[in-house]
């Protein structure tokens, strides 16, 4: 009940929408956008979620698809893996208290196949 | 009012310790190796984290080695149920019964038929149960049972998992929590193992000279990297074949060839590489060099300062930009401090110290062609094999105020170096908190409540107000800028829950309060605030030994009810759900550590001007708000009682 609560804390305070700018690029997208939308890979964009750290609570989708130190960055109950350097506040066995915007690259890998089976393909965030 | 029960802390604590208790059940076939067998290679995969999947392909590329009488691999290893989950997975994904942690022993050749074990013989560690791999203890003992059925001339000893550099490394999320084993614990865990020929680390950032400190004289060589690892770690079955083809290999050629075989096996990948090798006999003049040039960095304080940011600035830094390669910062260094001689010499002298080739092994380094999206590669050709803890005072490059990676940290994990005492006059600018050194004796506190109410249902929280003004309680973390937090009691299902200081804290009070969470059956729970100031003594318990009855918690009056509290209300007594416990003081400049005790006194307190504020009050109020509400989902953490012995972590 009390791991839960994570999650459920870091959906409500992923809720805060972001200040954004009027810069037309990197294209404002949501956590939800860059698992669900394969035609983002390869362009930068800019998402606001929370970061978890590695995996206390695990909300992203199948292994880190970079390093071992890839984050997962959360908002409303979904979370993308990225790959590169944390938002100040979190670390990876601490999650921030608050959302954060980052820019990033949206990239694609395949996810493997455990106990037979299919791969799956799915995208992730490079932040460097 | 309910009869107080009798307070099983004594229990609780046994029950803990007995649960990081060795095991040295047979392995199952491999013993009486000794002569014969050239390498054993133990790897210590802890895998219940992020890392579960690629623990588990790890694990297939040793079986498709294959086996040799002159080398035998051999593995303890555990996995995240619920990464596992995200996938659609149960334990039969990795060809396993359950999520118990298993010894494994791979005995039979041919490549692997089944995700997970399948080439060998496995076997659960006492009797079945999920084991803290970020236990010393289990560390130690996983040594030697592999040592004892698998004896060899040599060993390999692979940590398998996340690494932070000074940080900590290996995460067990079932059994340990989110925290990570300290560097200390770890120096624990292989004091007393016996030899260790070669580590490896398979994992994130430990090329640092805080990790050589730690394990010099208990390891003759170290493989490690510092910058991140790819998520695929070691290419194990390369490795093994290549001691396998030379069984006979010492274990210097051993650290050097697990390098070149790292490195090859990333050509041409997306992922940017380190790796590097070093030979710890050489550790100590390494050291000696290191000590002489941070002497003499911190005597030109504070002139110096802002050459040798600007110089770590431009140096090779890393995911973590605090860590900085050491001889990329003294090349930079070197050329901005020209005319200086004597300081010249001292870089002159580690650079020396810290390249030569009876000290650095081997090292190798890989840019990627993966793009960020700036365009570029991840640039890490400037890497050395060795980084040192030193931020250049710009933007993210800062040493945080708390946490594992703040100063205070350091000089907890790095007592007395001159490094540790140059970094703190370099950097401590960089932070305003003043704070005290508690030395080896630190302040532990926990609350402990009636056994019972665990089975009534009832969940007491541990909260404490820091000096920097912020609440923290262990349902909602497990660190704060001064101490490391117990695990949540609920998810543990045991009756307390506390913190235990670290030694470098922030001045001033520390209130402690009881919380009760929920009580579904009016238990009303009587509590105690056991504590103590040394980590070998017994605990005190405050009002049993003040001659005070224990004060009972119920949610008669709740001061979630009422719409404004304050922290004097609470101090007053005004909620039976939120009691004010008592008060630590670490005295302010120049007063020594002044070892009083919690004081039932609240009018200082009052006077002493720490005080709650209502966007805190708010935040509370919408965390302990929500956490009620969420009933009825099982605690994730079902995996037992907590395994931390308050005398190991203590120690440390």
């Amino acid at each position: 009940m009390r791991t839960a609560i994570t999650a459920v804390l870091a959906g409500i305070l992923a809720c805060h929408p972001a200040n954004g700018g009027t810069v037309p690029a990197p294209q404002k997208v949501s956590v939800h956008d860059v698992l669900t939308r394969p035609s983002l890979v390869g362009k930068a964009v800019e998402v606001t979620g929370r970061c978890l750290g590695y995996s206390v609570p695990t909300v992203a989708k199948g292994s880190p698809p970079v390093t071992r130190s890839d984050w997962q960055l959360e908002d409303q109950g979904e979370a993308v893996w990225v790959t590169g350097s944390m938002p100040d506040g979190c670390t990876g066995t601490t999650p921030a208290e608050a959302p954060s915007t980052i820019t990033a690259l949206v990239a694609q890998d395949t996810m493997p196949g455990l106990g037979g089976q299919k791969p799956v393909a799915r995208q992730y965030l490079v932040r460097r | 009012m309910k009869a107080f029960q009798r307070i099983c802390l004594v229990a609780a604590l046994t029950t803990a310790a007995a649960c990081g208790g060795s095991s040295n059940e047979n392995g199952g076939g491999g013993g009486g190796g000794g002569g014969t067998r050239e390498w054993t290679v133990m790897v210590y995969m802890a895998a219940d984290n992020s890392l579960a999947v690629q623990g588990i392909l790890d694990l297939d590329e040793m079986e498709d080695a294959g086996i040799s009488d002159k080398v035998q691999v051999v593995a303890q290893a555990e996995f995240s149920p619920s990464v596992l989950d995200q996938q659609q997975c149960t334990a039969a994904c990795f060809n396993r019964p359950n999520f118990n942690t298993f010894r494994y022993a791979i005995t039979q050749a041919g490549g692997s038929a089944k995700n997970g074990p399948d080439r060998g013989t496995v076997s659960e560690i006492a009797g079945g149960s999920n084991v803290d791999m970020t236990n010393p203890n289990t560390l130690k003992d996983f040594i030697s049972w592999a040592k004892t059925n698998y004896p060899a001339n040599h060993y390999l000893l692979v940590l398998w998992n996340h690494g932070g550099g000074y940080t900590g490394l290996i995460q067990d999320e079932t059994s340990g929590g989110s925290g990570l084993m300290s560097l200390d614990e770890l120096k624990a865990g292989l004091t007393g193992a016996g030899p260790i020929d070669v580590l490896d680390f398979d994992m994130c950032l430990m090329a640092g000279y805080e990790t050589l400190a730690k394990i010099v004289g208990l390891a003759d060589f170290a493989v490690f990297s510092e910058e991140v690892v790819p998520g695929q770690g070691n290419p194990y079955n390369t490795i093994i074949n290549g001691i396998q083809a030379n069984p006979t290999q010492d274990a210097r050629t051993l650290s050097g060839m697990i390098v070149d075989r790292f490195n090859a096996s990333y050509q041409g990948s997306k992922a940017s590489t380190t790796l590097s090798a070093y030979d710890l006999s050489a550790f100590a003049g390494f050291e000696t060099s290191l000590n002489d040039l941070a002497t003499t960095l911190q005597a030109g304080l504070p002139g110096l300062g802002t050459t040798i940011g600007q110089a770590a600035g431009v140096s090779q830094k890393y995911t973590y930009p605090q860590l900085t390669d050491m001889v990329n910062f003294l090349d930079s260094l070197n050329v901005r401090v020209a005319g200086q001689a004597a300081l010249q010499t001292k870089i002159a002298a580690l650079r020396t110290a810290v390249t030569s080739a009876s000290f650095r092994i081997n090292n190798a380094v890989h840019n990627g062609n993966g793009q960020t999206q700036q365009g570029q590669v991840d640039d890490v050709s400037r890497s050395n094999g060795l980084h040192i803890v030193l931020p250049s005072g710009s933007g993210q490059d800062v040493l945080p105020q708390s946490g594992s990676s703040s100063l205070a940290s350091y000089q907890a994990l790095m007592p007395g170096k001159p490094w540790t005492s140059f970094l703190a006059a370099y950097a401590g600018g960089q932070t305003t908190t003043a704070m005290t050194d508690q030395g080896d004796n630190r302040f532990e506190a926990y609350l402990v409540w009636d056994s019972d109410a665990i089975a009534a249902g009832a969940d007491v929280d541990f909260w404490v107000l820091e000096p920097d003004g912020n609440i923290y309680l262990p349902a909602f973390g497990s660190v704060t800028p001064n101490g490391t937090m117990s695990n949540d009691s609920y998810n543990d299902q045991v009756n307390f829950e506390g913190y235990l200081t670290n030694r470098f804290v922030a001045k001033g009070d520390y209130l402690i309060f009881a919380n009760l969470w929920t009580d579904p059956a009016n238990f009303q729970p009587a509590y105690d605030l056991a504590y103590r100031y040394d980590q070998n003594a017994n605990f005190s318990l405050f009002f049993q030994g003040n001659g005070q009855p224990n004060p009972v918690l119920s949610l008669q009056t709740s001061w979630l009810n009422d719409p404004t509290p304050t922290l004097g209300e609470i101090l007053g007594g005004a909620y039976s759900d939120l009691q004010y416990v008592g008060t630590q003081t670490f005295a302010v400049p120049p007063a020594p550590f002044a070892r009083q005790g919690p004081t039932a006194s609240t009018a200082a307190l009052r006077a002493g001007g720490r005080s709650l504020t209502p966007a805190q009050i708010a935040t509370l109020r919408r965390l302990v708000t929500i956490d009620r509400l969420g009933g009825g989902a099982p605690p994730r953490r079902l995996a037992g009682l907590w395994q931390m012995p308050f005398s190991a972590r203590g120690g440390q």
